[in-house]
């Protein structure tokens, strides 16, 4: 269909791929355009480390499986949840994760801690099927979501992490 | 003559509940590694407690390598009961519906229930008289790998009015870390 490319710019992703993708000639200073450069290596970078974060923590939540200790092993299904999630969550969420505040309740569950100090606090549950979390502030629950599915609170999830790591 | 322990558990009462290494990211055995948001989780049922007005470090220690052979104790994680319900009470004005209790659970010398309408109970009876449970009764856990948003939020918050004492012993013979009572005051 000609009418097509004419609007594939509009999307961020398509645009960021083309620009991804743009040979970019270093010698020739004559086309050299600046803006484009900084956009390029920009999206270059986030997308690495996103891809790298995200790696990070499927590779422990695998180790999580795979592990034959008993107060660590999970079900498929939750890894299946936890890989599904993982890959939900913007770039710049994954990034101010720290990798030691990935964790495994006695009941099979895995968790995902987010903690400005010990009175601001986001705490995400990934179950089988159903996610949960609650997000202390000042030392007070402001949120607590009980069970959800991932699918549809998806975009509540990321706006309040958003809303929280700002 | 024995000593008939209450079925109340005072306000002032010290509980304590075993830690052990999985208790630990890791299971790296450091204050600042403990994951205090879970250790009040219930497997299944209620959360062990320990009176230890009627049971000493060392016989905690001891029921705790006896009952739980195949995990490894590290130490105890106590808070008054008072506490407790101080957290419970500010819990409940974000979560009216919430509703925890603490109740006496004494375990005869199979390490099973002692029915509440038995015969009373004694400090020197055989099994773990001074056993207590943390019950969640509103909103009670769900089943096997489902979130429990509620109970986790509550676990954290009495976690942090709780008092970590670690055993520097990693053979099972005696405690030998900070008493109870020291900490306490």
């Amino acid at each position: 269909m000609a009418i097509l490319p004419t609007f594939l710019p509009l999307n961020p992703d398509v645009d960021k791929l083309s620009i991804l993708n743009h040979r970019t000639n270093y010698d020739d200073p004559t086309t050299l355009d600046e803006q484009f450069v900084d956009l390029k290596d920009t999206y270059y970078y986030t997308f690495h480390l996103q891809y790298e974060k995200q790696t990070l923590l499927k590779e422990e939540v695998l180790n999580m499986f795979r592990s034959f200790d008993e107060d660590l092993k999970i079900s498929t299904d939750v890894l299946k949840q936890s890989f599904l999630i993982l890959e939900g969550l913007y770039p710049s969420i994954l990034e101010s994760f720290d990798i030691e505040n990935l964790t495994r309740t006695p009941y099979g569950t895995v968790v995902l801690d987010w903690e400005k100090d010990s009175n601001n606090f986001f705490s995400l549950e990934i179950g089988a099927n159903k996610i949960g979390y609650f997000i202390e502030k000042d030392g007070v629950d402001i949120k607590q979501v009980d069970s959800e599915d991932f699918s549809t609170y998806k975009n509540q999830l990321v706006r309040d992490l958003g809303l929280f790591l700002d | 003559m024995s000593i008939r322990l209450p079925k109340e558990i005072s306000d002032e009462e010290i509980l304590a509940h075993y830690l052990f290494d999985r208790s630990f990211a890791r299971k790296v055995i450091e204050e600042k590694k403990l994951i205090n948001k879970d250790v009040f989780l219930p497997n299944k049922g209620g959360v062990s407690l320990q009176r230890t007005s009627y049971c000493d470090e060392n016989m905690c220690k001891s029921l705790a390598t006896r009952i739980l052979p195949d995990r490894k104790f590290v130490g105890f994680f106590c808070f008054r009961k008072l506490d407790f319900l101080k957290v419970k009470s500010e819990y409940v004005k974000s979560r009216p519906e919430f509703s925890a209790e603490i109740k006496s659970t004494p375990l005869n010398e199979n390490f099973e229930y002692i029915l509440e309408n038995v015969e009373e109970v004694c400090l020197d009876d055989l099994g773990n008289p001074a056993h207590a449970n943390l019950i969640y009764l509103n909103p009670a856990i769900v089943g096997d790998e489902s979130p429990n948003t509620a109970i986790r939020s509550f676990s954290r918050k009495l976690s942090k009015v709780c008092k970590i004492l670690i055993d520097i012993n990693p053979y099972p013979d005696a405690y030998l870390g900070k008493k109870i009572l020291d900490v306490f005051g």
